[in-house]
């Protein structure tokens, strides 16, 4: 103390200068004995060094000199603090970005907890080691198999196709093979074989993901069995016209096995197509043509600006009217084969006049609509 | 034998002492502690010592101004440090006491009022 009131007694300008100087050093090795201690709470850490300038102030006075050398570097010197205030030591010496030793003890200790917790993960584990072989066999595959797709159009096919190809996929297993079983391991060799692992495994999995539509496309056409197709496209309505040309509603249609012809139940906009209901409760879904969006009468193509949907066709009002039939089996068949007309012309005749519009005639249609097909099919062909 | 670490096993004793006999701040502690014949002793340890009696309550701790320069942090003993500094005091006679006895049978009567302690 009484050096303290010494030096600050002193009016000389160079003490003073020195003093500043002292001062900065002070301050300096404050702060980086406070980077050492930057993990603890901010105030315990203000608390821990609040009296640390005017103590080591006090120090230099009296001892001279830089502090480093009397005290040691501001990590042994935050380190000693530590131990002897009871302060755990910081996992890390310093904020490092990447500790990759300390993430692999890390994720080793995991591994050790998991063996012990689940008995089988070793057997398990030692058994997936002794398929090792197997995935060398694989691996070569696989790289052959991207390099016939590179010289080739073809792209998709794991396995070789001619002997050619299967000389160059054989040496490249004995390749991969040879390589698995090299001793010596440099770190690029490490590198290599990791990045030929990740590519066979891409092209195992992109021959995976080729085959699986091919494999499912036997059970497709049986999902398809739920809609209507024509030429391959989906069918999700049929307008039908009379013979004079003018638009049929609420028609029933029927294939030539008497099962109901019944698109997929759902309309543009994917909302359910509702079924219409004969008198005595049958529903039928057959009826054609379907309202264009639920909520709409059937031929009505102007929604209420509820979306923005618009029809692929809007069918005219009227065609063209028939001919009468002249000559009665060929020419009508093959005027109207475009679409659905071929089925409602055998129906014209009887049904057509009295049906156009009205919702009378269902009642004497659905008495015999299984059989009517079949017997309206044949007089045709006998005529 | 090393001091230090002889030192360190007493230096919550040792501070605990000087502080009882007057309060002070960290660099008068580190000086007493020396001027006293703890030569090794370092100003982290005393600092952190200092520090960890406070926390455990032995110490209290008060801020002195000073106009000229940094503050002052000043460490004075209350009751609590005085019933810890007894019972270690107590503790280190008891072993003072044992090691004499079992250096005395070593070296018979003259190392006992001679060296090296």
């Amino acid at each position: 103390m009484n050096d303290d009131t010494s030096i600050l007694g002193h009016g000389d300008t160079r003490v003073l200068d020195a003093d500043h100087r002292a001062a900065a050093q002070v301050r300096d090795y404050v702060s980086a004995v406070r980077r050492q201690l930057q993990d603890l709470d901010p105030e315990d850490l203000d608390d821990l060094t609040s009296g640390m300038h005017a103590d080591l102030a006090e120090l230099l006075a009296e001892r001279g000199g830089r502090l480093e050398a009397i005290l040691g570097s501001p990590a042994r010197y935050a380190a000693e603090l530590r131990s002897a205030a009871g302060i755990p030591e910081r996992s890390s010496p310093l904020p490092r970005a990447l500790d990759l030793a300390a993430i692999r003890r890390g994720a080793t200790e995991r591994l050790m907890r998991v063996r012990s917790r689940w008995p089988w993960v070793d057997p398990t584990w030692a058994f997936i080691v002794t398929l090792r072989p197997a995935w060398w066999v694989l691996r070569g595959i696989a790289l052959s198999a991207i390099l016939r797709w590179f010289m080739s159009d073809v792209v998709g096919e794991l396995l070789p196709a001619n002997a050619f190809e299967w000389v160059v996929a054989g040496m490249l297993v004995v390749a991969s093979v040879w390589w698995a079983r090299r001793p010596a391991r440099s770190r690029p060799a490490v590198l290599f074989t990791l990045a030929a692992n990740i590519v066979a495994l891409f092209v195992l999995l992109a021959v995976l993901s080729m085959s699986a539509p091919r494999d499912y496309s036997a059970p497709a056409p049986s999902w398809n069995q739920n809609g209507l197709y024509l030429d391959g496209n989906e069918i999700r309505n049929i307008y039908g016209y009379d013979a004079d040309g003018k638009r049929l509603t609420d028609v029933r249609l029927f294939d030539d096995q008497g099962h109901p012809v019944v698109p997929y139940p759902v309309d543009f906009a994917g909302t359910d197509v509702a079924a219409r209901v004969d008198r005595f409760g049958t529903s039928w879904n057959n009826v054609f043509p379907r309202p264009w969006l639920a909520g709409l009468a059937p031929w009505v193509f102007t929604s209420s600006a509820e979306d923005a949907w618009t029809p692929p066709w809007i069918p005219p009002q009227v065609i063209a009217p028939l001919a009468p039939p002249t000559v009665p089996p060929s020419p009508s068949p093959s005027a109207s084969a475009s679409s659905s007309p071929s089925a409602s012309a055998s129906g014209s005749p009887t049904t057509a006049p009295s049906a156009t519009r009205s919702a009378t005639t269902p009642s004497t249609g659905s008495a015999k609509p299984t059989s009517a097909p079949a017997t309206s099919a044949k007089p045709t062909t006998s005529r | 034998m090393e001091t230090t670490q002889l030192v360190k096993g007493v230096l919550d004793l040792a501070v605990l002492a000087v502080v009882a006999a007057q309060e002070g701040y960290g660099y008068d502690v580190v000086r007493r502690l020396r001027a006293a014949g703890l030569q090794d002793v370092g100003e982290a340890s005393v600092y952190g010592t200092l520090r960890r009696l406070y926390t455990a309550g032995a110490l209290t701790s008060w801020v002195v101004p000073s106009d000229e320069g940094p503050h002052r942090k000043y460490y004075g003993i209350n009751a609590k440090g005085r019933d810890t500094l007894e019972e270690q005091a107590k503790t280190w006679q008891n072993f003072s006491t044992t090691m004499d006895g079992l250096l005395d049978r070593v070296y018979d009567t003259p190392t006992t009022s001679g060296s090296s302690r």
